[in-house]
């Protein structure tokens, strides 16, 4: 019997070409896809192969974006067969924290080189792996930020300089109402989501208001949140120089030169610069005049949900990689993340060329200081919350009045909080 | 003791069997069906069974026990006024289907009937196509059709010195625009069972309809229409599954439900609940009134076909 046990094993080891009988594999879930980061994910398993030859990284790709990502989790770990490490978008973060079953990444503060490796984070970016008591669960993998994109070809046309990009949301009107004025193509797309509030989180936290206010009270009505809201409606109905339409129609309009900015994600640079075949450009976030800007961070936090401690421990000698100098320059190259690693964006052994190669980018990591975490709504009914704010943008920006519909929006928020 | 066994050995001597034969029928059937009915148990009922056990409680999915909570999913549902846009949302997907694919096909296959046998062929192939298209590619390619920018609809309507229309993104046209996708995939394949159940209704009785002097509108009302029941019945019910369960990659690919709710429905809802806002044990509560409605209509499928099928006088 053990025979044939020992036999069993051998053939099964040889057939699945595994080589080594002690290799550990470690099973990668990210959101990937060809035309958002797959070839990062390849280079950096690829190159972390070759330091680690004993563990074997296995990547997969999930459809349908981080809550689609999520949804399989969920259905992988009632199965009883989740991966060892999955990408958690920042927005659910908190749910993975309570209610996912996995492995903290405190435990293991006690391995050669931890304390120096937590040490070597951009600062603040180690937060949004935590829980309120300052416990690391996760660690941060990629940090985006959302900016201005736009088409200097349009802005000539329009009479406007391209080297100035609007820095304020009143210039940003005014450049819009220009460009549609004198080329009759739509000014400025802000990025919408059916699922999230990230880039409405930014606008109103710019403006002074917050979605969710520190005593945890819900505040869309405060007067900074109804403004930030009343200008966004304005530019599509009395301006009408910003189109009510999904995103992936904004999308397809920008990169097919009839959309002339667009405030997006950093993270989509690397793709538009190679589909767009017009002189794309990028500036900063806009800001409401003076006021400081406050943008929301986006990304993912990586999650070790192995359970078998020899895979938690290879899983994390990944995450490691994937996160230290080496890693974060593959993943910041080929996608258009920030780094969170510190220090590797102007050492000429890591990310100096790149950065000074790739203007583009500049903008984005300029903003890093301004950034804030990204907000989930707490609570078992928060992301039930979150789309009631959804439901509320979307009418607003098809006309209905803004005070009203914010107002009533907050009590409903207040209200599924509350159960 | 003994004598039991020599009396069974006497019984099997004379070659009886010990079953019956209609026992060892049954006993075949039953065997021969069994791998049907495990699979369908394993893959329907048990999952069936576990939903209406879901839909007392507020588990996660993930957490690993759940509280019982009675029937208060069942109440909040009854409240909700997201459950009632979903349910009137459904409605309305129902009768724009029955438009769009039953009553228009309809139509244009009796146009095919008077249309020669090798340029029907051709056009029922070309109507059909879109039918051996997946809905998430369907629904990516409507995308490049609907975008008011830079799509073929706003372009038309521009040449057509027309404001283009936001079709997926205004309240008042989303749920219809979706309709269409779905529409599109299934009008092809409606109208092909309409043309083949035109095409079994008996020459002779059309044409001695029309000796007895039935034209037009009576010859379909008198003839065509009740010849074609079992057919329309078919579609219709088939109709009923795609407004609820086909839209919803649709939805899930491009509005997500808005704008503002304006293109959920029931489905979609449930999907949301369960895997989007991980509230598992509300979600079952809903599939399970979903599948009671339905269970319902089936059974006044079943009852009411025979009666709208048969031809007799009444």
């Amino acid at each position: 019997m053990p025979r044939l046990y020992a036999l069993l094993t051998l053939t099964v080891t040889l057939l699945l070409g595994y080589g080594l009988a002690q290799q550990t594999t470690v099973e990668y879930w990210h959101i990937n896809s060809a035309t958002f980061g797959a070839q990062a994910v390849d280079e950096a398993i690829e190159a972390f192969h070759a330091e680690h030859p004993d563990i074997q990284v296995v990547e997969r790709f999930q459809e349908g974006s981080y809550g689609g990502l999520l949804t399989n989790l969920q259905a992988a770990i009632a199965g009883g067969n989740p991966p060892a490490i999955a990408q958690i978008g920042y927005n659910f973060r908190n749910f993975a924290i309570e209610e996912l079953p996995h492995a903290p990444i405190d435990q293991f503060s006690g391995q050669e080189g931890y304390q120096e490796y937590i040490d070597g984070f951009v600062d603040g970016v180690l937060g949004l792996g935590q829980d309120s008591d300052g416990a690391q669960h996760a660690i941060p993998l990629a940090i985006s930020i959302p900016m201005l994109f736009y088409n200097a070809d349009v802005f000539e046309q329009a009479g406007l300089d391209p080297n100035d990009p609007p820095s304020t949301w009143a210039e940003v009107r005014e450049a819009a109402k220009q460009i549609t004025e004198a080329t009759g193509i739509y000014g400025i797309g802000i990025q919408i989501s059916n699922s999230n509030n990230w880039v409405p989180q930014s606008l109103i936290e710019s403006n002074g208001g917050a979605i969710q206010a520190e005593n945890g009270e819900i505040a869309v009505d405060s007067p900074e949140s109804i403004e930030a809201f009343q200008y966004w409606q304005d530019l599509a109905q009395v301006d009408r120089t910003l189109p009510v339409v999904t995103d992936a129609e904004q999308e397809q309009a920008f990169l097919a030169g009839q959309l002339a900015m667009y405030v997006r994600t950093s993270a989509s640079l690397a793709n538009y610069t190679e589909q767009s075949n017009f002189d794309m450009r990028t500036a900063p976030f806009p800001t409401w005049g003076d006021k400081p800007r406050r943008v929301a961070s986006g990304g993912n936090a990586l999650f070790i949900f192995a359970d078998d401690p020899e895979v938690q421990r290879a899983a994390f000698e990944f995450v490691r990689f994937l996160t230290g100098a080496q890693g974060q320059t593959i993943w910041v190259r080929d996608t258009g993340y920030l780094p969170v690693a510190d220090g590797i964006s102007d050492d000429p052994e890591y990310l100096a060329d790149f950065f000074a190669d790739n203007p583009l980018i500049q903008p984005a990591l300029d903003q890093l200081t301004d950034s804030v975490a990204w907000q989930p709504l707490p609570g078992d009914r928060g992301f039930e919350a979150e789309q009631v704010l959804i439901n509320a943008r979307q009418s607003i920006l098809n006309g209905a009045p803004v005070e009203e519909t914010l107002s009533n929006a907050a009590s409903e928020m207040t209200r599924i909080l509350d159960q | 003791m003994s004598q039991q066994a020599q009396t069974a050995r006497s019984v099997s001597s004379t070659q009886k069997p010990a079953l019956t034969l209609k026992t060892r029928e049954a006993l075949t059937g039953l065997l021969l069906i069994a791998p049907a009915l495990l699979g369908l148990g394993i893959f329907v009922y048990r999952p069936l069974a576990d939903t209406i056990g879901l839909s007392f409680t507020n588990w996660n999915m993930v957490r690993a026990e759940a509280e019982f909570l009675g029937g208060a999913n069942y109440r909040e549902m009854a409240s909700s006024d997201t459950i009632r846009t979903a349910i009137g949302n459904t409605g309305i997907y129902i009768l724009w289907l029955f438009g769009l694919i039953i009553i228009f096909p309809l139509f244009v296959g009796a146009g095919f009937t008077y249309v020669n046998k090798h340029s029907r062929r051709f056009f029922t192939a070309v109507i059909f196509s879109p039918m051996v298209i997946s809905l998430g590619i369907a629904s990516v390619l409507w995308l490049w059709i609907y975008n008011p920018i830079s799509g073929l609809l706003g372009y038309a309507w521009r040449e057509l010195g027309m404001q283009p229309v936001s079709w997926l993104s205004n309240p008042g046209t989303a749920l219809g625009a979706i309709a269409v996708i779905v529409a599109w995939k299934a009008f092809g394949y409606n109208m092909m069972l309409f043309i083949a159940g035109m095409g079994t209704i008996p020459r002779e009785l059309i044409d001695a309809a029309r000796v007895d002097g039935a034209e037009g509108l009576t010859l379909w009302r008198r003839i065509i229409l009740p010849l074609l029941a079992p057919t329309i019945v078919f579609v219709l019910f088939a109709t009923l599954t795609m407004a609820t369960e086909y839209v919803f990659t649709p939805i899930h690919v491009l509005t997500g439900g808005g704008p503002a709710d304006a293109s959920t429905n029931i489905v979609f809802e449930v999907w949301r609940q369960a895997f989007r806002w991980f509230r598992v044990g509300y979600s079952s509560a809903i599939a399970v009134t979903v599948f009671l409605a339905f269970l319902f209509i089936t059974v006044v499928q079943m009852l009411g076909s025979e009666r709208i099928i048969s031809y007799e006088e009444r």
